[in-house]
């Protein structure tokens, strides 16, 4: 069967457009996954300048290169460009890459909305960006000084640079939305026969789990920004399972790498599904510990922090799984397994720090302080881009035909990781200490650990300029990549040519 | 500097590997020493919590370096291909679960104790109230069973040198052995007031109150941040709590009330002022309540804080200024200022409208401002 | 050339019926969040006054 679709994918080789319509016009999943990734890419070098221009203001105490509006802007523009333009863009091209080579479909169900869904996300960003600039120009309003939690009656008095920022919410809001129905429609109507749902790799399943989180939450943020009322309560309803829209993709790049690395199946296929759905459920209905200072009452809090203790029950189970398949795995460590490692054991200290933080009488201190910047810091770097990168250095023999660079995919990763825990290890003592966050200067008691924040920030930071090399220098040519990129790599995608066809599985693989 | 860091360094590897109980204290590295009882039991179980936390790192990354180490095809591990079918493989799904239930259940149900004692105000007669009003970028203290009131505002580096940013010029003095109630509000954006000894931290929301409690254990002073982002300068909103012995408390209150008496006499004198006593008196208030937004040079920041250097309304007419000070102006920082007097409101304008290059030549007076309230 | 002309009539009408349910779906939540939020506001209560 797989020979046959092989020819016939041969014969539509050359069908791929040239020039700028077979970007634009583009209805391949293949080339808008690509430009998913490098849109991702190049927002993730934007957000990260705001994040090293943020760590050189507080390098020391005083107010040396920003004023405390431009860094307030910078702080809001760091977390949005780096959640809404890095992230979830690059796990959605690593979606439209791979979700139809995994389960033996032509193409994402819905290929011209698949177009409109990613090209809104540049005119997105621009506006996010004019929302920057407008500040500068008379009647502009200030900059955006609220984070981007964007809390009334702060952001009230922000004038039209909100109105920018609010616009550019609601058009990445539609782009995820739009991508979303897609893979739902995808993976519900697109599998190749036999392919059951307890089939599908654990990639499409945790696809399919963050695609309905972000139909039922987006639409509520849309419904938050535009009102400006009870807006924490909605604002966290929608933060807090996007916490889990982050981190679920890259919990499925894992569940695909680890086991590759190790040579063994993964542990827990059904396990692994149930937590995802417990995470996403729970996760729904824990929203107000991001809120515990308001003063709810009594009965609310205790809810709401049960309620977010027991999520570590489906996490740990799923971190449980990932080092019960390395367990007696005959493991070999080439770059994305490193960060495979990396995210088991840093994962864990930022869900225990987690914890900790649910706890609501010690998170009367924690809140609002460096250490929550240090512990979603260690949620989000391992838990969602780390995962990312993983995936990244995974799949990129299989996108571009050619192996990346093993020794500077290595160097890249020891540099990287250090560098980040460099950057917010220190954090912790800080918050502890009783820095708050967002602040733009600050005592002299707290300079020393922010010193090595910052150096931490800068090699951290700078660290991502190589991964663009490796990245380049990949895609211009390297070892030629066979079909099985990786020796103990399972899956239909790896019956295909590295790099594929650009139609592929025209005719559906028969699943046993 | 080099030194201090490598000090930071060692202390940070050392911390990193024995867990951090061990060091905290001298460098900073965990939260203060409490000063209120709640505060201790808030400690504890940050202590605890995080050692439970500690235990379970330690244990999860011996198991992970322990199957690196071993199970690496380097050394020739075949891998098992059926552990995932081996009974453990089959019933891990439930073991691991109800394991972490039971760590999650000794947190929770610690956590819930004292979670009661820190939300719960005791219903007594004799707690002692104190509204705190976030205002940008301020703090007022309303001790309302001594009607007296407290404005607390950052000292500039000049006045504070170490201390800056965490020192104020009017400090929020407590005594100790008494329960106090804080009323939380603000009047214009959110705010949060944290002292990390006390372990309060309550958001302000306009338009609402809450409250915590604390009774302070020891004297001493403690010094605390505004905790959530409240615009331009969130970084400038140091809390200072003095904790004193109720004596030293009550005599405190007694000055205060004389000083409020004394300038309230003043204030309400029925006599005329002279541009000059009015200028310089405005100057010293000015400085302290407007210089924040509109700078002491008039300039303010635009476009969020509008120079008055200048300014249409302070060279205009009279009676809009004033209407501006008394009432604010919507859906900007600038609130109403009505809450002081009739002469600090005459000698603040006064001082406006003839500071820098404004030379009205206005000289307001207390029994103007009166009128236009 | 374009690779929904893969799927056949049927397979197309099939996913597009899905995804207008999904959408629908979208706006459901969008519509029911403002009242629905103000409700449970009330209904968590605050310990604030007024």
């Amino acid at each position: 069967m797989t020979t046959t679709t092989m020819t016939h994918d041969e014969a539509h080789h050359h069908d791929a457009p040239k020039g700028w319509r077979r970007w634009l016009f583009s209805t391949n999943h293949k080339d808008i996954g690509t430009l998913y990734l490098l849109f991702a890419l190049t927002m993730l070098f934007l957000g990260g300048a705001s994040a090293m221009l943020i760590r050189m203001e507080l390098f020391q105490p005083g107010i040396q290169l920003l004023q405390p509006d431009l860094y307030n802007n910078l702080v809001t523009n760091h977390a949005l460009i780096m959640i809404f333009g890095a992230v979830m863009p690059a796990a959605a091209g690593l979606a439209n890459w791979m979700i139809p080579m995994m389960i033996g479909a032509p193409d994402m169900a819905l290929p011209r909305m698949n177009n409109l869904s990613f090209w809104i996300l540049p005119a997105a960003a621009t506006m996010l960006v004019l929302s920057f600039i407008v500040p500068f120009f008379p009647g502009g309003g200030t900059q955006i000084n609220t984070g981007w939690t964007l809390y009334p009656p702060l952001s009230i008095q922000v004038g039209m640079s909100m109105d920018f920022l609010i616009f550019a919410i609601h058009l990445l809001g539609i782009s995820s939305v739009l991508a979303s129905i897609n893979i739902i429609v995808t993976l519900l109507n697109m599998r190749a026969p036999g392919m059951t749902l307890f089939k599908m790799p654990i990639f499409c399943w945790s696809w399919l789990v963050t695609a309905f989180l972000l139909i039922l939450v987006v639409p509520v943020l849309a419904g938050g920004v535009t009102m400006l009322l009870l807006f924490q309560h909605l604002f966290w309803f929608f933060g807090h399972p996007e916490v889990y829209i982050l981190l679920l993709p890259s919990i499925g790049v894992l569940s695909h790498v680890i086991p590759a690395f190790s040579r063994k199946p993964l542990f827990g296929y059904n396990s692994m599904v149930g937590a995802m759905l417990a995470v996403a459920t729970i996760g729904m209905v824990v929203w107000a510990h991001h809120q515990y200072t308001i003063g709810m009452s009594l009965g609310a809090v205790t809810y709401f922090m049960i309620g977010t203790i027991l999520i570590s029950i489906p996490v740990g189970l799923m971190i449980f799984n990932f080092i019960a398949t390395m367990w007696r795995g005959a493991m070999t460590f080439e770059t994305p397994m490193l960060f495979a490692v990396a995210i088991i054991l840093m994962f864990t200290f930022g869900g225990l720090s987690g914890v900790m933080l649910a706890v609501v009488p010690a998170d009367m201190q924690y809140q609002d302080s460096m250490f929550v910047v240090a512990h979603f810091h260690y949620v989000l770097m391992p838990g969602a881009v780390f995962g990312l990168f993983a995936g990244v250095f995974y799949w990129l023999p299989k996108w571009t035909g050619h192996m990346y660079d093993e020794k500077l995919g290595k160097l890249f990763f020891w540099i990287n990781v250090i560098g980040f825990n460099i950057t917010f290890f220190p954090q912790h003592f800080l918050g502890l200490a009783g820095m708050p966050r967002r602040i733009v200067d600050y005592n002299v008691m707290f300079t020393e650990f922010n010193v090595i924040s910052s150096i931490g920030a800068m090699i951290f930071g700078l660290s991502h300029l190589l991964l663009l090399y490796i990245i380049i220098k990949t895609i211009r040519g390297g070892k030629k990549a066979e079909s099985r990129a990786w020796e103990g790599a399972k899956g239909l995608e790896w019956e295909l040519d590295s790099p594929p066809a650009f139609h592929t599985w025209t005719v559906a693989p028969q699943v046993k | 500097m080099s030194k201090r860091l490598y000090r930071y360094l060692a202390t940070l590897l050392f911390a990193g590997l024995v867990g951090l109980p061990s060091a905290h204290a001298e460098y900073g590295l965990n939260f203060p020493e409490p000063a209120a009882g709640v505060a201790q039991e808030i400690y504890d179980i940050h202590m605890l919590t995080m050692s439970i936390a500690t235990l379970l790192l330690v244990i999860v990354f011996a198991i992970v370096f322990y199957s690196l180490y071993f199970h690496r095809k380097s050394r020739g591990y075949e891998p098992d291909q059926n552990f995932h079918n081996s009974w453990f493989g089959h019933w891990s799904w439930v073991i691991v679960p109800v394991l972490v239930l039971g760590v999650d259940l000794t947190i929770a149900g610690k956590a819930d104790t004292v979670l009661k004692e820190v939300w719960e105000v005791p219903k007594e007669e004799n707690i002692m109230d104190v509204k705190v009003t976030g205002h940008q970028w301020w703090w007022e203290f309303d001790y309302l069973d001594h009607g007296i009131k407290v404005e607390s505002r950052f000292l500039p580096k000049e006045e504070s040198g170490d201390l800056y940013l965490r020192e104020v010029d009017h400090r929020l003095v407590l005594p100790t052995g008494t329960k106090i109630r804080f009323l939380h509000t603000s009047a214009d954006v959110l705010h949060a007031f944290w002292v990390p000894e006390l372990a309060v931290k309550k958001d302000a929301i306009p338009g609402y109150v809450t409250e915590t409690w604390a009774e302070l254990n020891r004297e001493g002073v403690f010094r605390g941040q505004c905790a959530e982002l409240c615009g331009t300068w969130h970084s400038r909103m140091p809390i200072v709590v003095e904790s004193v012995s109720p004596q030293q408390f009550a005599a405190w209150v007694n000055d205060q009330k004389a000083i409020k008496v004394a300038a309230a006499a003043e204030a309400s004198a029925d006599k005329t002022w002279s541009l000059d006593e009015l200028f310089a008196k405005g100057k010293g208030l000015y400085e302290t309540k407007c210089a924040a937004c509109h700078q002491v040079t008039g300039m303010g920041l635009p476009p969020a804080f509008p120079a008055l250097n200048g300014s249409k309304i302070v060279n205009g007419p009279l009676k809009d200024h004033l209407h501006i000070v008394l009432n604010g102006k919507e859906g900007t920082a600038m609130q109403s200022w009505s809450a002081l007097n009739d002469l600090e409101i005459a000698s603040i304008i006064t001082y406006e409208r003839n500071a820098w290059d404004n030379k009205t030549g206005d000289v307001v007076q207390p029994a103007d401002v009166k009128q236009a309230r | 050339m374009n690779t929904s002309d893969y799927q056949s009539q049927e397979l197309r009408r099939k996913n597009i019926r899905l995804a207008w349910v999904l959408a629908g779906l979208a706006l459901f939540f969008l519509v029911t969040s403002f009242p629905f939020w103000g409700g449970l506001f009330k209904l968590i209560g605050t310990q604030a006054v007024q």
